[in-house]
């Protein structure tokens, strides 16, 4: 439950702005003002939606890549990561594979260990599948992230390549219902197999409110269970 | 038992007065003070048949058979090791020796065919359910359920999810519900020593 | 299914399954194995009896509720979650954890190593036949580190005492003093537990030369933690990807050879005494005053936009918070890599070729936790 913005702390917008990434972008129209009952307070900026992309310097890791898979568009930017920063990576669905094939087999980049796959719904902008990959000899680290569309939600499958991904990947295909092309044995693995129809972690599928469970529950007389 | 003692010292002074079968006379002297106290020690005679409860209840007896049934299974309640999350963590701290369940006659027990008590401890989810009711029903009667915990209460913490069932008691009835997340050792006992009053109370059923 | 005909006789493969209530499967998990004779041929794990939606419901809450959802993720190394989980806000946030919060967190979630190391050595020896020595030996030692953690933050198994800045409150007076009761009591139990184990002839014989896996595997997997040390990669991310203060420490990582059972043991046995020494250390260069959160600590904690991947050493292994915020004060999507999770896809690869009841040892000797498989 958000508070309206007019009743924001004052330091907010100190400890709001993280220090790597440069300032937000340019404020939209100054939201409206609370209640007449409140103290006026001045109208904050609105908060930007998006992280700014900033581009990673000359030398960064995804020069190689993008050495490495020549004629692939990809979009490289910065993530901050718990010791500095990292390069993300996006790319489309179709170069998603040799991409990947490149980062593991490249021997300057030599990226053999997954360390994660996760699926991400942004809803009007589709679906989403990150990959964040390292290398304990060249120590590098790449985040590779790839999107898809609501009405076509395949994604090559990572398995053969990666044996991390596996069981990843039929998680986020529970999970949010994105289909990975190739995959060995794409069956449900964490949800009951009757009830893999509706996809839990999409946006489209909200938790019920506290108030209506105990409604329901009221109402069907818990507590008794069956003699 | 004087006399026991004075059987056992020699008689130095009358060798020749030893006839066998017969018994020793040994002329009196002082007591020494070890005998003196075996003689204030010596209990009194037990002659058997004459305890006082026989005098009064002569070898019966006397309680309600319901009673008496109650009493031997509560005092020996098996439960199933059943933990499913992370309330088993506690569950097990409560027999491990520092808060001790043993003494209660409580000893988790693998089989369900041979416990009396499921103890659930931990979210039951919907994948999961169909496996808590056919264990339910592998338990042979007399049976209770304690439902450990808040997500065997109702869901606890995670009772906003569709996976998961909320509370244990929809699919098996339950007889003791502890509360916590997770509950402390103590409150566990306390659901046990609950549960026994209960068994004690609904004999008759 | 494979049929053989030996002197009129049909040999098939015969399919078991063990659990998901199994006095040894550490949890709600479920295996069918499939064996000829006493090899297991094949096996499939069914995970999923324990999904309860802990990343949904932590899109839901804000970043301080969202503490106790990580507790209760990975039951066994609480700490490890809330480290994980507050240093990913911070680090969105920019918010700097004063110097006094660090080293109580650090001592807590190395406390909480042991802790966690206590329970693998009690669980790993009752799978590996000891009828519940083990058992009661870690359970003792844990009750005087749990003694410790409910004086610090009131409860014995979710503490949900770190905070996003520091920590909730300010810790006992006799803080150090009680740790370094407990460390004294910590170090002659493992003493005790390293004399009932390490050396006995019947663990021996049931630990060594199973479940080898060698480290190009290992790491094909994503396997992380003392599974991926014990294959021979050298390889902690308190060491090569510090956080927190943990470059401030001298410690050594154990490393083992053949990728075994036992050397997975061996590993965690060795790490209780690192750890040991880390909190002596922390202990010494402890600040006796200072704040425990940074002064100019929002009310209400929001993220701005933006993504960050936080991982931790874990006693099980990486434990890693994937945020995303998209503003606001909840997470947009929070994905919590849990170690025993990628652990667990390598079971099939290991178990195929060994011996029926070497099965509940390799899964013994990863130190699964089902809630963190499961989420």
């Amino acid at each position: 439950m958000t508070l309206p913005d007019g009743q924001e702390e004052e330091a907010q917008g100190d400890a709001g702005a993280a220090p790597e990434t440069p300032p937000p972008a340019e404020a939209a129209a100054p939201t409206p003002k609370p209640a007449a009952e409140r103290p006026a307070r001045p109208a904050k900026e609105a908060e930007p939606k998006e992280a700014p992309r900033i581009p990673p310097p000359a030398g960064s890791i995804n020069e190689i890549l993008a050495a490495a898979v020549p004629g692939v568009a990809m979009l490289a930017y910065m993530v901050p990561t718990l010791q500095g920063e990292a390069v993300a990576v996006e790319v489309g669905r179709d170069d998603l594979v040799p991409v990947m094939t490149a980062a593991r087999d490249d021997k300057r980049l030599d990226l053999k260990y997954l360390r994660c796959l996760s699926g991400v719904d942004w809803q009007d902008e589709g679906l989403e599948v990150v990959y964040h990959l390292s290398s304990f000899t060249t120590r590098h680290q790449l985040t590779v992230k790839t999107r898809v569309t609501y009405d076509d939600p395949v994604v090559p499958s990572l398995a053969s390549l990666f044996p991390a991904a596996n069981w990843h990947e039929r998680e986020t295909r529970d999970m949010f219902g994105i289909v990975f092309d190739g995959h060995p044995n794409l069956v449900p693995l964490l949800l009951p197999d009757d009830m893999t129809d509706h996809f839990p972690l999409r946006k489209d599928n909200p938790l019920q409110e506290i108030e209506e469970w105990q409604g329901e529950n009221l109402r069907e007389g818990a507590g008794e269970g069956e003699e | 038992m004087a006399e026991v003692i004075a059987q056992k010292a020699p008689p130095a002074t009358t060798p020749e007065k030893q006839i066998e079968g017969a018994p020793v006379v040994v002329p009196e002297r002082e007591k020494t003070g070890v005998e003196r106290e075996a003689e204030r020690l010596t209990p009194a005679p037990y002659e058997p048949g004459t305890a006082l409860y026989r005098q009064v209840l002569p070898g019966i007896m006397q309680m309600p058979v319901d009673a008496l049934l109650a009493f031997a299974r509560e005092s020996s309640l098996w439960p199933m090791t059943f933990g499913l999350a992370c309330c088993a963590i506690e569950m097990i701290a409560t027999y491990m020796p520092h808060y001790d369940l043993d003494r209660f006659g409580i000893v988790p027990w693998p089989s369900p065919r041979q416990s009396d008590v499921m103890i659930v401890s931990g979210t039951v989810t919907k994948k999961m359910a169909p496996a808590v009711k056919l264990l339910y029903e592998q338990m042979p009667n007399p049976k209770w359920v304690i439902a450990m915990g808040a997500c065997a209460t109702n869901g606890g913490p995670y009772t906003r999810y569709d996976r998961v069932l909320q509370g244990v008691d929809k699919i098996i009835p339950v007889d003791v519900y502890v509360p916590g997340c997770p509950p402390r050792p103590e409150a566990l006992m306390d659901g046990f020593i609950a549960l026994q009053h209960k068994i004690m109370e609904e004999r008759s059923k | 299914m494979v049929a053989e005909h030996e002197q009129g006789l049909d040999i098939v493969d015969m399919p078991i399954n063990m659990g998901p209530q199994h006095p040894s499967t550490h949890g709600v998990f479920r295996m069918v194995l499939v064996i000829s004779g006493e090899k297991v041929v094949d096996v499939t794990p069914h995970i999923g009896y324990m999904h309860r939606g802990g990343e949904k419901l932590m899109e839901a809450m804000d970043y301080r509720q969202g503490i106790g959802y990580a507790d209760r993720t990975e039951y066994l190394a609480q700490f490890s979650a809330e480290l994980g989980y507050c240093l990913a806000v911070e680090k969105l946030m920019g918010i700097e954890v004063p110097e006094r919060a660090e080293y109580i967190r650090i001592i807590l979630t190395e406390l909480n190593r042991l802790s966690s190391h206590f329970m693998f050595m009690g669980a790993f020896g009752i799978d590996s036949g000891l009828f519940g020595t083990s058992f009661t030996y870690a359970f003792r030692e844990r009750e005087y580190i749990q003694d410790v953690f409910e004086e610090v933050s009131g409860d014995r198994l979710m503490y949900a005492y770190f905070r996003v800045g520091g920590l909730a409150w300010e810790v006992t007076d006799n803080f150090t003093q009680r740790v370094h009761e407990v460390l004294k009591k910590t170090q002659k139990g493992i003493k005790d537990l390293d004399d009932l184990l390490t050396k006995n002839e019947i663990f021996m014989a049931r630990c060594q030369n199973i479940g080898a896996f060698t480290a190009d595997r290992a790491i094909a997997y994503g396997l992380s933690g003392p599974l991926l040390r014990a294959s021979g990669v050298n390889w902690d991310l308190r060491r090569d990807e510090p956080y927190s203060i943990y470059p401030r420490f001298t410690f050594q990582i154990p490393v083992g050879n053949y990728g075994d059972v036992y050397d997975r043991y061996l590993v965690r046995l060795e790490e209780m005494r690192q750890s040991v020494s880390i909190i002596e250390q922390a202990l010494e260069k402890l600040p006796p005053e200072g704040p425990i959160v940074p002064e100019k600590m929002p009310r209400r904690l929001r993220t701005p936009p933006g993504e960050v991947y936080a991982k931790v050493e874990s006693p099980r292994g990486e434990w890693g918070v994937y945020l995303v915020s998209k503003g606001g004060d909840k997470p947009y999507r929070l994905k919590m890599r849990s170690p025993s999770f990628c652990n667990l896809s390598a079971l099939r690869e290991m178990t195929v070729g060994q011996f029926l009841a070497d099965a509940v040892m390799i899964l013994g000797s990863m130190d699964i936790v089902l809630c963190d498989v499961d989420r």
